[in-house]
């Protein structure tokens, strides 16, 4: 009995944890769909008005043209980036290197606020102050790190001396990346994409800063939210979860998957 | 006879020990490591100091200008605003840390031991995908829930509670760290308890501990540097956030980041909003540096 009782109260507690972690993510989802134009309870019925709203803001639909840009560029450079880092990792030693994991490691640790005033002085500086390249390069300095980390985790399983095979076999180094590595880490490589991509796609701290009047969606949601609020807010909410949530999970897939070996 | 004398190297080789074919060249490895290394230079360690240097720059005619001056950090440090806005900051994270803790430990406990194996990893991809979601959204969603027309307060009215405004307040601002902490904590949770050797827990009971002396002697003192970790997470992360107390507590009394985007917002006073994320960046170190006095030294 006491046993069962002590059952259902941890049962309960997770519950509640995962509750206060769901509540606002639910909250969103549901008034998207509400009618009223005020986020007050009970729900006033269903509709899609919102969503229809929110094609009628070019506002909104550029700053999400230039989220994605952004996104997709730093997709590919913090995966390259991260990429390159972890393979160095893996491959040599030499004086250093852990100074150069360090500098990758680090940047997501740093406040966005500090990182923020940093890279505008800085940008200003050289010019690129108000550039969609700006935010870009930034957030490759800072999602190169999830990269990197997700990369090393996958090459960790590899034992290096398959690759010495490959060189005994006459193969060159570059060649040795080719055909072993980069086969080995496939999935490892297109989660640090798509991770990379979440990490820039909700990054808004730095964008505000460094990006002038090129506003992407976090900035854009940001800025509606200081002004009158309007329930499309709830509608790219929900669209911004969708997505966000496919590609963290997708993450989480294809870093599960069991590599085949090849 | 020189095809010759090379089959005997090569037999030679094989004779003694495996050839490893060493590629030599170090061109290769600088030019793989160099992209990495120049990037995060340029574009992190670069601003960085940038930063620093710009404490003691001057403004002109609404323009940050080279300079050596100490007027910046006078004013910013002996004014009356940064310093309570400090303290409240301090005192806010300290608080989340504690709260943050004392809530995700039991969710971390159940999910590491209590929990069916087969469930375990999709809980903990539930944990994962919400650090990585649009966390200005799920604060400003708590608005809907806390005001005096959202949630609690409807619920509240069925039951003839009167309605209470929960936002703009300490309690609010709490709700918004929660939010940013929670998930995150438990994971360093979890994963530190299932790093923990089980038959020790096992053998404390087996020896007669009560399931709380196992627990205050044996379990906490073995996820010892798993909890600092948390707890600098914790501090680092809400020391650092602008968006919960920007919507949650209506930024009244702002904290350190409400202040740099102001001081960077409302006119060219760079160089001051780089004094204040120096100092934010010295606590932090400061936050660091006592954990890792605090953690314990053996490797397991």
């Amino acid at each position: 009995m006491q046993a069962r009782c002590i059952y259902f109260l941890e049962r309960l507690y997770l519950l509640i944890i995962f509750g206060f972690i769901a509540t606002p993510i639910t909250m969103i989802v549901l008034f998207s769909f509400n009618k009223d134009r005020f986020p007050g309870f009970p729900w006033s019925g269903f509709s899609l008005r919102w969503y229809e709203a929110i094609l009628n803001e070019p506002m909104v639909i550029e700053s999400a043209i230039n989220s994605i840009t952004v996104g997709l560029s730093t997709a590919l450079g913090a995966t390259i980036i991260g990429f390159l880092a972890a393979y160095v990792d893996y491959r040599y030693k030499f004086r250093g290197k852990t100074a150069l994991n360090l500098i990758v490691a680090i940047p997501p640790a740093i406040p966005p606020t500090v990182m923020g005033i940093a890279l505008l002085a800085f940008f200003a500086r050289i010019g690129l102050f108000g550039e969609l390249k700006a935010i870009a390069i930034a957030h490759i300095a800072i999602a190169s790190s999830f990269a990197m980390a997700l990369i090393s985790l996958r090459l960790k399983e590899l034992d290096t001396s398959i690759e010495s095979a490959a060189w005994n076999l006459g193969a060159s180094r570059l060649q040795g990346i080719v055909f072993v590595i980069l086969p080995h880490c496939r999935t490892a490589i297109l989660a640090a994409f798509f991770l990379s991509f979440a990490v820039s796609f909700d990054e808004f701290m730095i964008a505000w800063f460094v990006g002038g009047l090129n506003e992407t969606l976090p900035v854009r949601i940001l800025n509606l939210l200081q002004g009158q609020v309007s329930p499309r807010i709830n509608a790219i909410g929900t669209l911004v979860f969708a997505l966000t949530f496919s590609l963290v999970a997708s993450t989480l897939w294809l870093m599960k998957k069991k590599q085949p070996t090849t | 006879m020189n095809n010759y004398s090379d089959n005997l190297v090569l037999s030679k080789n094989i004779s003694t020990k495996p050839s490893i074919k060493v590629r030599k060249g170090r061109w290769f490895p600088a030019a793989l490591a160099l992209p990495p290394l120049l990037w995060q230079f340029m574009f992190f360690v670069l601003p960085m100091f940038f930063l620093l240097a710009l404490t003691f720059w001057e403004v002109k005619s609404y323009k940050p200008v080279p300079a050596f001056v100490m007027d910046n950090w006078i004013r910013i440090l002996g004014s009356s605003s940064f310093q309570k806005a400090l303290a409240y900051t301090i005192q806010m994270s300290t608080l989340s840390s504690i709260i943050t803790i004392i809530i995700a430990l039991p969710a971390a406990c159940i999910l590491a031991f209590r929990i069916n194996k087969k469930h375990q990893p999709i809980l903990i991809a539930l944990l994962v995908v919400p650090v990585f979601t649009s966390y200005v959204l799920r604060t400003y969603a708590w608005q809907v829930v806390l005001s005096p027309q959202g949630l609690i307060n409807w619920v509240f009215s069925h039951l003839g509670v009167t309605s209470i405004d929960m936002l703009g307040g300490a309690f609010a601002l709490q709700i918004g760290y929660l939010t940013l902490c929670l998930p995150v904590v438990v994971l360093i949770l979890t994963f530190s308890l299932l790093g923990v050797d089980r038959s020790q827990l096992e053998a404390a009971s087996n020896l007669g501990c009560r399931p709380h002396q196992v627990f205050w002697h044996v379990l906490l003192p073995s996820i010892r540097n798993g909890i600092l970790l948390a707890v600098t997470t914790v501090f680092m992360l809400t020391f650092s956030d602008y968006i919960a107390p920007l919507l949650l507590s209506g930024s009244n009394p702002p904290t350190l980041s409400i202040l740099i985007v102001d001081t960077i917002k409302s006119g060219a006073q760079w160089p001051r909003a780089a004094v204040i994320g120096i100092v934010m960046m010295l606590f932090i170190g400061l936050v660091l540096w006592l954990s890792q006095l605090l953690s314990s030294k053996e490797k397991r």
